[in-house]
């Protein structure tokens, strides 16, 4: 008999010990699934911006047009003939003379050029066309990329 | 305790698999990161070998014709070290104006080394100006023009051998076309004719095969022999030119035709000259304006060798002076609308002229205050019976002149009512302009009443007034606080229904309760004028106001609108100009200043005359320029052409740099054409302007073949620059027979072998020897330098023209020998000293 309430006492004390032992397991699972949820997203924002970024910068890097030809009508309007000679699709998203925004753009402007591939930009002059006038013109594509001629009209 | 032991293991397990979960989620970003990296590096290595590919490939675009169908036939050599393919091609038809512009696609292949003709897919119009773009894959773009015969320069040169014949003879005429546009232009489609005057003379034996050239590269030259037969007796001319030459494009030659000798003809050699070249440097130079020497001499001008002739520069900057009137009366520029009043503005816009703007002071009111006792606290009164006039005497306010509005005292009247007015008098009891207030009715009850003036009177700051009340009827009792000496005055003899001058009241000792209302008023000026589209560049700004007179003598303040505020610029304006640097506040087109009167308060208004208000605009550009005229000697001869070159460098950059030859038939220097350079420089870079002059170039010497240009630099810059002259050398063409040569004279002549029956010996050999002691040959064909003695080879017209320099330093005689077989033609020459 008393062998029999020893053991029943032992039992119970081993009851305790595993549920114990259960909570902490909880815990601790809990807490890993936390860590490693939390973990896991930033190292997925991070992972994704830098993918994105070098990305961004190996495009840039690709990129090679220049201008071809310049036509001008000797009134407002001006024609850029530019090739796509690098290794990745752009577009021409502004154009300057002289350093004068063009505010009017008639067509080409953000018009994706495919690699090998020439598109006109015609526009509107900012600046009056006179004859003999030099003018010094910057086409910038939408990543930042510049090419530079000088046209004398 | 198995069991416990057991399930603490389970949670360290659980801990260590979320460890290893991190871990691997890092180890696989720093994988994606490698990856993104590679690629970038990938692109980047690809993008530089496409810009190295692009560097080393090079295609020269040997030739444009037009087909019979009107397509232009393009051959090009691929003369890089990279297969190339040609993507697009730009052709533009330049005879219109804008000119019309196409691209088309295209796919040709050209591998290193090798030679490629397409056709484009257009057809152009014939004897029109076309520009040509071959546009490679890697970006490359490589320009040809294309010019109608009309439209560009060539150079004829026809040579008849021998220049004297026998009848029955043969005269082989030689005609050179050369392209000698300097600007890259081919000119397409040359038909070349040669006229023969009279043709009676000369029966036509031999032409050329083709009178045609269908394209002429720049520089390049194309050949052609004729052969005649001499019939007559007589001197005959030739005329070669080509299809639509420009007017005076000819070359000719003449022939004389004697009489055949009685003895048979024999086989023969000659050796006829055509023309020579000498190179002349300069033998002096003239610094002009400013222009310093600096170092070197005139001997280091006589090589392209950096041994180099330094020049300053001297100062040519100038200074402008702009006056610029006032613009506008109409600014307000701080919200704040004008005080005051300005006539006849436009009298400040030009002068002094005695018509002038005047600027008015306008009066304003202000604040209320008040001046005498307004103390309650009275320990007595004193009646006023009637028609006698009370009061106190009292010191206006310091600060401005002001209106007074109401006089007002405490007291009552002894029983029932009694009317009162107010009189305001000066310090010696002269009522003051309107100083007699309207009645008010005073009751029993002692308390303040306030009389007030229907048009309030003006009194100045800080100045003695007597406030004084004046009875009805007996009595109005007029309280006092304290007794002062002299502070009260009593007219015992005034009249209430229309009050007279208190001047004989007594003074008194009464500190009456009574004060003066006032409100504080000023005559101000506050007016604004501007100036619009002011020129903000100008180093100097100074604002200059002439003033013509003023009213009275206060001062006009001058003020000027910066950041938002009002800056000072006068205190006051003296009477004639007045002048002040405005240089730091012109910031934009707009400039504002101010007239202020300078006591705004005062009580008089002024007025002042303004005859001038301007902005003085100094602009001073800087320059330097150098310009130095070298002259050098030369022959007598007449030129046929002349070719010069010109070797300098700067150590600045965009310097304007002209070259000039005097053209002594105009009288002056040439400003264009060929005999003209311009071009701005590169810091430390030297640069080689050459010309060549086609026609008319004896018109740039004199009689005494003196010959002249000038080489100007000029640059805006405050830093002055050197200019270094390296090269000076003409080098004239001139017909010449070659009998005497100058020294260092590239003579050309030509050798003729003729058989016994007078017909040509083609391709039989030649020796050529000539006995100088500093003699060089030189194949005038090929330019390839040849021996002497050499051994040659006669063309299919029996003629060999070579070219003979003889450096001997002192006078030298010596003989031409050309010898084919036993036949022997000599040409004696005499060489000039050095």
């Amino acid at each position: 008999m008393k062998v029999l309430l020893k053991r029943l006492i032992h039992c119970r004390k081993a009851v305790a010990e595993v549920v114990g032992s259960l909570i902490i397991i909880l815990i601790i699972t809990i807490a890993g699934v936390g860590v490693y949820a939390y973990s896991l997203n930033v190292i997925s924002a991070s992972s994704d911006d830098f993918s994105s970024k070098t990305l961004q910068n190996s495009q840039q890097a690709q990129e090679r047009f220049g201008i071809l030809r310049v036509w001008s009508n000797n009134q407002d309007q001006i024609r850029l003939t530019i090739l796509n000679y690098g290794q990745t699709d752009l577009s021409v998203s502004a154009v300057y003379l002289n350093g004068t925004a063009v505010q009017q753009y008639i067509n080409g402007k953000d018009i994706t050029i495919g690699t090998g591939q020439l598109v006109t930009v015609d526009f509107i002059s900012p600046l009056p066309i006179q004859s003999g006038l030099s003018l010094q013109i910057l086409a910038v594509s939408e990543r930042g990329g510049k090419t530079t001629v000088l046209y004398e009209t | 305790m198995k069991l416990s032991r057991s399930k603490k293991g389970v949670g360290s397990v659980i801990g260590a698999v979320f460890v290893v979960l991190i871990i691997l989620s890092g180890f696989t970003f720093y994988e994606i990161a490698l990856l993104s990296m590679n690629n970038y590096t990938a692109a980047v290595s690809s993008i530089n070998q496409a810009d190295r590919n692009r560097s080393n490939e090079n295609l020269s675009i040997l030739s444009v014709q037009t087909t019979n169908d009107n397509d232009l036939n393009i051959t090009a050599k691929n003369t890089g070290n990279i297969h190339s393919t040609i993507i697009w091609l730009g052709i533009f038809n330049q005879s219109v104006t804008p000119e019309d512009q196409g691209f088309f696609s295209v796919s040709q292949q050209i591998s290193i080394g090798e030679i490629q003709s397409f056709l484009s897919p257009f057809k152009v119009t014939p004897d029109q100006k076309y520009a040509v773009q071959l546009i490679t894959k890697e970006g490359n773009i490589f320009d040809y023009t294309l010019y109608p015969p009309d439209q560009a320069t060539l150079a004829l040169s026809l040579i008849a051998v021998p220049p004297t014949v026998y009848q029955s003879n043969n005269i082989t005429l030689l005609l050179t076309v050369t392209n000698n546009n300097t600007d890259g232009i081919a000119v397409e489609n040359i038909t070349v004719s040669l006229l023969t005057i009279p043709f009676t003379l000369t029966t036509l034996l031999t032409s050329p095969s083709s009178l045609t050239t269908s394209s002429l590269a720049p520089g390049a030259s194309n050949f052609f022999t004729w052969t005649y037969a001499a019939t007559e007796v007589g001197t005959v001319l030739f005329e070669a030119t080509y299809n639509r030459a420009p007017q005076g494009a000819f070359a000719s030659a003449t022939v004389t035709i004697l009489e055949a000798l009685a003895t048979a003809n024999q086989g023969q050699v000659t050796i006829t000259g055509t023309n020579a070249t000498v190179p002349y440097n300069p033998t002096l130079w003239n610094t002009m304006g400013g222009t310093s020497h600096v170092s070197g001499t005139i001997q280091s001008l006589s090589a392209n060798d950096f041994n180099t002739v330094a020049f300053a520069p001297y100062y040519t900057g100038s200074i402008s002076v702009t006056n610029q009137f006032v613009t506008s009366s109409m600014s307000d520029v701080d919200g704040s609308p004008n005080v005051g009043s300005i006539d006849n503005f436009v009298g400040m816009q030009s002068g002094p002229d005695g018509n002038y703007a005047t600027l008015t002071e306008e009066q304003t009111s202000g604040t209320d205050g008040s001046f005498g006792n307004p103390s309650s606290s009275t320990i007595g009164y004193t009646n006023i019976n009637s028609n006698r006039m009370y009061g106190g005497v009292f010191t206006s306010e310091s600060t401005m002149a002001a209106s007074v509005n109401s006089i007002t005292f405490y007291g009552r009247a002894s029983s029932g009512t009694r009317n009162a007015k107010a009189v305001i008098c000066d310090s010696s009891g002269y009522i003051l302009t309107n100083g007699i207030s309207d009645p008010l009715v005073i009751t029993t009850t002692a308390e303040w009443y306030t009389l007030t003036f229907p048009e309030p009177p003006i009194i100045y700051p800080d100045t003695e007034y007597w406030l004084m009340i004046v009875s009805s009827a007996s009595s109005i009792r007029l309280y006092y606080t304290s007794f002062i000496d002299g502070n009260a005055r009593l007219d015992i003899s005034n009249i209430y229904a229309s009050p007279n001058d208190p001047t004989d009241a007594i003074p008194a000792t009464y500190q009456y309760c009574i004060y003066a209302n006032t409100s504080s008023i000023g005559y101000r000026l506050d007016f604004e004028v501007q100036w619009t589209d002011v020129d903000i560049v100008a180093q100097t700004n100074d604002l200059a106001i002439y003033l013509a007179g003023q009213s009275r003598s206060e001062d006009i303040a001058v003020d000027v609108w910066v950041s938002g505020e009002w800056q000072n610029l006068f205190s006051g304006l003296s009477t004639g100009w007045n002048n002040i640097s405005v240089t730091t506040y012109l910031t934009s087109s707009t400039f504002t200043i101010r007239f202020r009167d300078a006591s705004p308060t005062d009580s008089v208004g002024d007025s002042w005359n303004i005859d001038v208000a301007l902005l003085r605009q100094i602009s001073q550009s800087d320059q330097y320029t150098a310009m130095v005229e070298f002259v050098g000697s030369s022959n007598n001869e007449t030129w046929t052409s002349l070719i010069w070159n010109v070797a300098s460098q700067f150590d600045s950059d965009n310097i304007n740099i002209t070259i000039q030859f005097y053209n002594f038939t105009l009288g002056a220097f040439e400003s264009s054409g060929s005999a003209y350079a311009s071009f701005m420089s590169i810091a430390d870079a030297s640069n080689l302007q050459s010309g060549s002059i086609a026609s008319n170039s004896s018109n740039f010497k004199d009689s005494a073949g003196v010959w002249k240009l000038k080489i100007t630099a000029v640059k805006d810059t405050s830093t002055p620059f050197n200019m270094y002259v390296d090269w000076i050398e003409i080098t004239p063409t001139y017909i010449s027979s070659g009998d005497t040569l100058p020294y260092g004279a590239i003579q050309n002549y030509i050798v003729t072998s003729t058989s016994a029956n007078d017909g040509p010996t083609p391709y039989v050999y030649v020796s050529i020897y000539a006995n100088g002691s500093s003699i060089n040959l030189q194949d005038a064909i090929t330019n390839q330098t040849i021996p002497n003695p050499a051994w040659v080879q006669l063309d299919s017209n029996g003629i060999y023209q070579f070219r003979l320099q003889s450096t001997s330093s002192s006078q030298e005689s010596f003989v031409i020998f050309a010898s084919v077989g036993t036949t022997v033609g000599r040409k004696s020459v005499l060489q000039e000293a050095q």
